[in-house]
């Protein structure tokens, strides 16, 4: 396993779960776990895009969450759906990089923040890094 | 697990989580509820309330309104009064989508006047007002249109001719807050803003043509220009990626600098500053100004809307702007705190400000009854007009802001059909007007509690006054 993402229950939110073999991946499946939330596969279209990133953040927790913001506010300006990072510099204050995707014809869900509620990345029994991420929609 | 044993009860719509339940708790915490709707409170909107009563300069109590249901920092359906100048301001008090709100258009017409065109109707309101999530309103304003809606509100369009006076009259603070500053809104919120002006965004943000179904106290509903049968427009929708991306970058600003200020929160979404620091006044114009796009984003609706309007009916017929009131927003008022008249930052996350008669926010026709306040409904059940009344006095005359989900999304995919969902629609004569049908289903009105419930205690408790009840006749939800 790289990485794997799903949907967990919440009452009002979406709650997304990631599961990797290394925090490179964890970050690289958050990525591809927002993307699925936000476009359906039909409405992609086959213009790609790229943009090139560097965030720096408090610390690991927060990182994450600011990388996807970051993603987030590239998405709905360039009418975009991200679904990879070639990640060039990552450490626990900051992720450097190329996001890359391609521009959609609609968003299936409008994501209003990606937020910091609760977010702990952890190592688990299994040896695999797991974080939950609540996204405000 | 939160023990609700230590909820006491002030009487049968009010409750209190005294001070002794926690040791960093600076006031009580109290909760507008029937016995069953408290029962029926996720535990962690309670812990997410205790929690806003630890914020810096909080005064009287952290309060929740009926609909509470949890968030993150503070639990959708909060309200917390900070005292000035040095208590705090809070971005995520406020929510990412700042002045989420609601605004009702009124017609002439009565239901079976309007029943021939409804179809028609719906179908141009849907071509007019885009969800923005598809083909967008396809118009991109320039950085300099942006900063003069930011700065001057629906005022400033009504001004340019999209709409008419009693737009800016009849709009909560005359759809223009003056302190708002667009130069303190970063480039990215006003690249996001640039092609959403005139769109409802997704999720419960729709437009609805409705009918006035019942009508509580027909004085009132006389001054408000109600009358039973009535077809009316509601809008509700907020500040789009505008007001999203401002209240991510005040956040992350106020992550950064609380421990400058030494203040200890247990939750990072509660960030706040002193709101009379350089952080804190910046956010405040900040958010002044995404509030003022949010008017002007309710306003270009309106505008579109009458344009589809007249096309499928007349030029002559109009449709007056009975409020405009948001549910999401932090804003300076003065209230009275142990006998003294205090200025506040008062923070309404998921509840709307509801004035009683005579207080001078309110605009002159509506002084002699009190403030219309706006609740939306979900789609396929009612919708409500109340008016303020002096008894919320104790809430910062604060009411909820709908009914609250009871399921969440993924749950209501899994259990509704959406084809079955517009049958049953369609079979209490509600037109649906939806490019998504993941979209409709997250919707559905069995996946929310139930808004007749959390009216009924909404006017127990005494927060509010019912006018008028409204049902849907076609809802629409933009391409």
């Amino acid at each position: 396993m790289s990485y794997q993402f799903s949907i967990l229950e919440h009452p009002a939110d979406i709650k997304l779960k990631i599961l990797a073999s290394t925090k490179e991946d964890l970050f690289k499946g958050a990525l591809e776990g927002m993307a699925s939330i936000i476009a359906d596969s039909q409405d992609i279209t086959k213009e790609p895009i790229e943009k090139t990133i560097e965030i720096f953040s408090l610390e690991e927790n927060t990182l994450l969450i600011d990388f996807l913001s970051e993603v987030l506010t590239q998405t709905d300006i360039c009418n975009s759906v991200f679904l990879e990072i070639e990640i060039k510099e990552l450490t626990n204050q900051k992720i450097a990089g190329k996001i890359k995707g391609w521009k959609v014809k609609r968003f299936k869900e409008e994501i209003k923040a990606v937020t910091y509620h609760g977010v702990n990345i952890i190592k688990n029994k299994q040896g695999f890094w797991e974080a939950i991420i609540l996204f405000d929609v | 697990m939160f023990n609700k044993f230590q909820i006491s009860k002030i009487n049968d719509y009010l409750w209190e989580i005294p001070r002794s339940f926690r040791n960093d708790m600076r006031v009580p915490a109290r909760i507008y509820a029937s016995e069953k709707l408290l029962q029926e409170t996720e535990d962690e909107a309670l812990i997410q309330l205790v929690n806003t009563t630890t914020m810096p300069g909080i005064v009287k109590y952290a309060i929740a309104m009926p609909d509470i249901h949890s968030g993150y920092g503070p639990p959708i359906g909060g309200v917390g009064a900070m005292k000035l100048p040095s208590g705090v301001i809070s971005p995520g008090f406020v929510g990412y989508d700042e002045n989420c709100g609601c605004r009702l258009l009124l017609s002439n017409y009565q239901e079976q006047e309007i029943r021939p065109y409804l179809a028609k109707l719906a179908t141009e309101i849907q071509k007019e007002v885009p969800s923005g999530l598809g083909r967008g309103r396809q118009i991109k304003l320039s950085i300099e249109q942006i900063n003069r809606i930011l700065n001057g509100g629906a005022k400033y369009l009504v001004e340019k001719g999209y709409g008419e006076k009693e737009d800016v009259e009849n709009c909560e603070s005359q759809g223009q807050i003056e302190t708002a500053d667009a130069s303190c809104v970063s480039d990215l919120a006003k690249r996001r803003g640039q092609d959403q002006v005139g769109t409802l965004g997704s999720g419960n943000h729709f437009t609805e043509i409705q009918k006035v179904a019942e009508i509580f106290d027909e004085e009132t509903a006389k001054v408000f220009g109600l009358f039973k049968d009535q077809v009316v427009i509601m809008i509700h929708t907020g500040s789009r990626g505008l007001g999203h991306q401002n209240c991510t970058d005040y956040l992350r600003l106020a992550m950064k600098a609380v421990s400058k200020y030494g203040i200890k929160l247990p939750d990072r979404e509660l960030a706040c500053v002193p709101f009379n620091s350089p952080e804190g006044q910046k956010f405040f114009k900040a958010m002044s100004a995404a509030c003022n796009f949010a008017w002007s984003n309710r306003q270009m609706i309106s505008y579109y809307l009458r344009q589809a309007w007249q096309k499928v009916l007349s030029q002559k017929t109009k449709l007056s702007l009975l409020y405009d009131v948001a549910h999401n927003i932090a804003k300076i008022e003065e209230h009275q705190i142990e006998g003294k008249k205090m200025k506040l930052i008062v923070h309404r996350k998921g509840a709307t400000r509801a004035f009683p008669p005579g207080h001078p926010e309110i605009p002159e026709k509506y002084h002699s009854v009190g403030q219309p306040v706006i609740i939306p409904g979900t789609m396929g059940t009612a919708s409500y007009v109340l008016v303020g009344t002096e008894k919320s006095k104790d809430a910062f005359y604060t009411v909820c802001h709908g009914s609250g989900r009871a399921m969440s999304r993924h749950a209501a995919i899994k259990k509704f059909a959406p084809s079955e969902l517009i049958k049953q629609l369609e079979q209490k004569g509600i037109i649906v007007k939806c490019q998504s049908p993941k979209g409709l289903v997250e919707e559905a009105p069995q996946a929310y509690k139930n808004i007749d419930e959390i009216i009924e205690t909404v006017e127990k408790a005494g927060l509010s006054q019912k006018i008028a009840k409204l049902v849907p006749l076609a809802v629409i939800k933009g391409e």
